[in-house]
């Protein structure tokens, strides 16, 4: 049987590739994909941490899949942000997008 | 009485007030009639409470359940150990007020239907004033301070809203601080407001001071009257912190605001800038009563109260204060009635002379409670003076109102050759001048005749017991009071002359031509008139009924026979000063306006001694403007100078500083803000492996 400590070293490794994605892509959609890893990260980590040789507990998993269902609708929302972004701007480049800064 | 009647006699328009917004949404007749039939309804039930204290047995009419005896009180405990309840007191007074209130609302509403009519704000109008009978009877029918004071800020809230009820005219002010006469009308309301403010504030802190006084000295804490007159440990309490006469002293101030007594009398002239009916209701026949109600209900608490512990000085500063200060004001209110120019302010100026003679009368009931031991005499003779008041005032303001609504014009120089338009109304608006003069054989000579004898009797009886300062204070408040009386008669003469016998004026003249008649009120108003004109012709004959309704439940009075009655009145020796009084006021007043020998403005021109004094009079004895610019102008200056030097300097200032502090700090921060995501997100990885090392080593 796989450690829990192998868990949670994926889950860590998971989380700094979303990190890295999101420090170094510049193009939304794929910054978006770096958000989505991240959510994975904490989900698998999670489920990692509610597991114990009684077996899973279901109300993390409960959580976990409400989590997923809600990180979907996100997505949702930030893909259609970014559709208008683009139609705004007609670049996906967030270097491009400063008017936010103060 | 029918059943819960002293809750539904308040209750009832407090509803109707309630329900006026909802009624108007169905039409507008509706909720007219709905609204004077609430008024209406609600006085029966507080005329049925009649009978039963006649009886002296409280009977509920449809079950025949005897519920108790006068005096009868029915409450809801709300919190036992704090002594706060809701509840209401069936006795002699209480239920007097009750109908006096309620009574004379029902007929001014339906008075109103015809004076009102096509306002486009009625709704308002039919709120505030059933809102206002309720609350006045509340006030009246309370059976403890916290309830009854309630009900005195709910009636001064009608006040206010009802004064400024045309705030929206358009027309030019009647006196040019202002833009338009809406405006003027707001800030009268609001003068009237804030000056009764005053007053209320005294009020409370006397309230809760006796409040705080049986919460410490038990048995247990009360704002109940009949409580507070069993029990004395609050009022040994207080004698021994010294703070007894202090605080019947502020609770004396309630009452001077409320029924415009000096030094607050300044607001009652301005509250005629309402509508006639609400001057009619308010502000001549309940609700100034109620400091003269309040006085009666508290005076016999204190007689009852300091006779046990041993306290009459207390009672004895208390009736000086409440004589003194009456006698001042009905003096002082009857000289600017003879000068004023207004028909309505001749009769704002005549009731607060009329309600200083209340005070005075009442006052003087403490007076001879302190030397003889009873209050009864001034007591009634106060009580009955309110109701003969009640009657013949909301007679003459109802009569102003129909001439105002036929002449449109409140001056009364403007006025003039009205008998013949309008007979009915002169006839009625004359038995009310006649009445408010106190010439026999009408409501008004037998009240103030009552009083005259009061003082009297004090003097007498002061002298007997040994007690010269006070039977020489007697003489006095009576000469003073007999002086009013003269100066009563000669601007009631000279009201009725100006208006209704004087030739026609200019402006009625103008009218004629361009073809807008005066005419005679219609049968909604002027059959109201009738109803009261008829009761203060006959009031007379209801004194002796009124003397056994007055004293059910008192102990120890004896009661005169009718005859007795009127023997004592006619045979009094006070007669021959209210004859003197009557030429002393009326000869002058005929020469001057009745036949016009003498023409008034003439007069005033020859002599310079006469001219000085009508200007000191016109001018309210200059104490309105010594408060416009000492009360008000100092505070006006007061704000200015803590919006300069405490707004401006410290407040301003600090927060100029702190916007200062946070501006130049982010300032600072500003170069880190790049707007390019990635950075943030370099900045994140930093932090979570400081984290991440932090949770290794640390």
């Amino acid at each position: 049987m796989i450690g829990l400590n192998w868990y949670l070293a994926a889950s860590a490794i998971l989380y700094l590739i979303g990190l890295y994605c999101l420090a170094t892509k510049r193009n939304l959609i794929k910054m978006i994909i770096g958000i989505e890893i991240l959510i994975n990260a904490a989900h698998l980590n999670f489920i990692a941490l509610s597991t114990t040789t009684a077996g899973l507990d279901p109300l993390a998993r409960t959580y976990v899949i409400v989590s997923i269902g809600v990180g979907a609708g996100v997505i949702a929302l930030a893909l259609s942000l970014t559709l208008l972004v683009y139609r705004h701007y007609g670049t996906l480049d967030v270097r491009k997008m400063r008017r936010l800064k103060w | 009485m029918l059943p819960l009647a002293p809750w539904l006699c308040w209750g009832i328009p407090v509803i109707g007030a309630i329900l006026t917004p909802l009624l108007a949404k169905i039409g507008h007749k509706v909720r007219d009639y709905g609204a004077v039939l609430f008024s209406i309804a609600g006085f029966i039930f507080g005329l049925s409470m009649v009978p039963d204290i006649f009886t002296g047995q409280v009977v509920n009419w449809f079950t025949g359940e005897r519920l108790g005896s006068i005096p009868y009180e029915s409450k809801v405990v709300w919190i036992y150990e704090l002594g706060i309840e809701m509840g209401v007191l069936v006795d002699p007074l209480s239920v007097f007020m009750a109908n006096i209130a309620g009574g004379l609302g029902a007929l001014i509403m339906v008075y109103a239907l015809g004076y009102m009519h096509g306002d486009p704000d009625l709704t308002r109008y039919w709120f505030f004033k059933n809102f206002f009978i309720g609350g006045m009877v509340l006030l009246v029918i309370a059976n403890n301070f916290l309830q009854m004071f309630i009900g005195w800020e709910i009636v001064g809230l009608c006040s206010y809203a009802l004064i400024g009820f045309w705030h929206k005219k358009k027309e030019p002010s009647p006196v040019p601080d202002y833009k338009t006469e809406g405006e003027y009308n707001a800030m009268c309301g609001m003068k009237a407001f804030i000056t009764t403010r005053v007053g209320d504030v005294a009020l409370l802190i006397a309230i809760l001071t006796i409040y705080a006084a049986t919460l410490r000295a038990g048995p247990r804490p009360t704002f109940n009257f009949l409580e507070l007159r069993e029990q004395v440990e609050w009022a040994r309490l207080l004698v021994a912190s010294g703070l007894l006469v202090p605080t019947i002293i502020l609770l004396f101030g309630g009452p001077v605001g409320k029924s415009a007594q000096f030094p607050l009398h300044v607001w009652l002239p301005e509250a005629m800038a309402g509508p006639t009916t609400v001057s009619a209701l308010i502000h001549a026949a309940t609700m100034v009563k109620a400091g003269v109600y309040l006085v009666a209900r508290v005076l016999p608490i204190f007689v009852e109260v300091f006779k046990v512990i041993d306290l009459t000085n207390a009672l004895y500063t208390f009736s000086l204060v409440v004589a003194c200060i009456g006698a001042f004001t009905a003096f002082l209110a009857a000289t600017m009635g003879m000068v004023a120019r207004e028909v309505k302010k001749v009769l704002a100026y005549s009731t607060i002379s009329q309600i200083g003679y209340m005070m005075l009368a009442r006052g003087r009931g403490g007076l001879i409670g302190y030397v003889a031991g009873e209050i009864a005499e001034g007591y009634y003779a106060g009580t009955f003076h309110l109701m003969s008041h009640a009657v013949f005032k909301a007679l003459l303001f109802l009569s102003a109102g129909a001439v105002l609504h036929a002449t449109e014009t409140k001056d009364m120089f403007e006025m003039g050759g009205l008998r013949q338009y309008m007979p009915i109304t002169y006839k009625c608006m004359f038995i009310g001048a006649l009445s408010l003069a106190g010439i026999p054989p009408l409501s008004g000579f037998w009240s103030k005749e009552t009083i005259f004898d009061a003082a009297w009797v004090l003097a007498e009886e002061a002298y007997q017991h040994g007690y010269a300062f006070i039977g020489v204070t007697g003489y006095i408040l009576l000469f003073i009071a007999v002086i009013t009386a003269a100066m009563t008669l000669f601007y009631s003469i000279r009201m009725i002359a100006i208006i209704f016998i004087w030739p026609e004026s200019e402006y009625i003249k103008e009218r004629e031509q361009k073809g807008e008649h005066v005419h005679e009120a219609p049968p909604v108003m002027w059959v109201p008139l009738a109803v009261l004109a008829a009761v203060s012709v006959i009031g007379g004959l209801f004194a002796p009924a009124f003397q056994v309704f007055m004293f059910k439940g008192w102990e120890g009075i004896e009661i005169h026979a009718p005859a007795e009655i009127f023997i004592k009145t006619v045979a009094s020796p006070t007669i021959f000063m209210t004859l003197g009084a009557f030429a002393l006021g009326g000869i002058p007043a005929y020469y001057f306006y009745w036949s016009r020998k003498i023409d008034p403005g003439e007069f005033l021109e020859k002599h310079g001694f006469f001219r000085t004094i009508h200007s000191f009079f016109y001018n309210r004895w200059y104490i309105n403007d010594f408060y416009t610019k000492v009360i008000v102008g100092g505070f006006i200056k007061f704000s200015n100078a803590v919006y300069k030097f405490f707004e401006q300097g410290i407040v301003d200032r600090f927060n100029y500083a702190l916007a200062w502090v946070v501006r130049s700090f982010s300032q600072a921060f500003r170069k880190t803000h790049t707007g390019d995501l990635n950075y943030n997100m370099i900045a994140v990885m930093l932090g979570v492996i400081a984290i991440l090392l932090l949770l290794l080593f640390g």
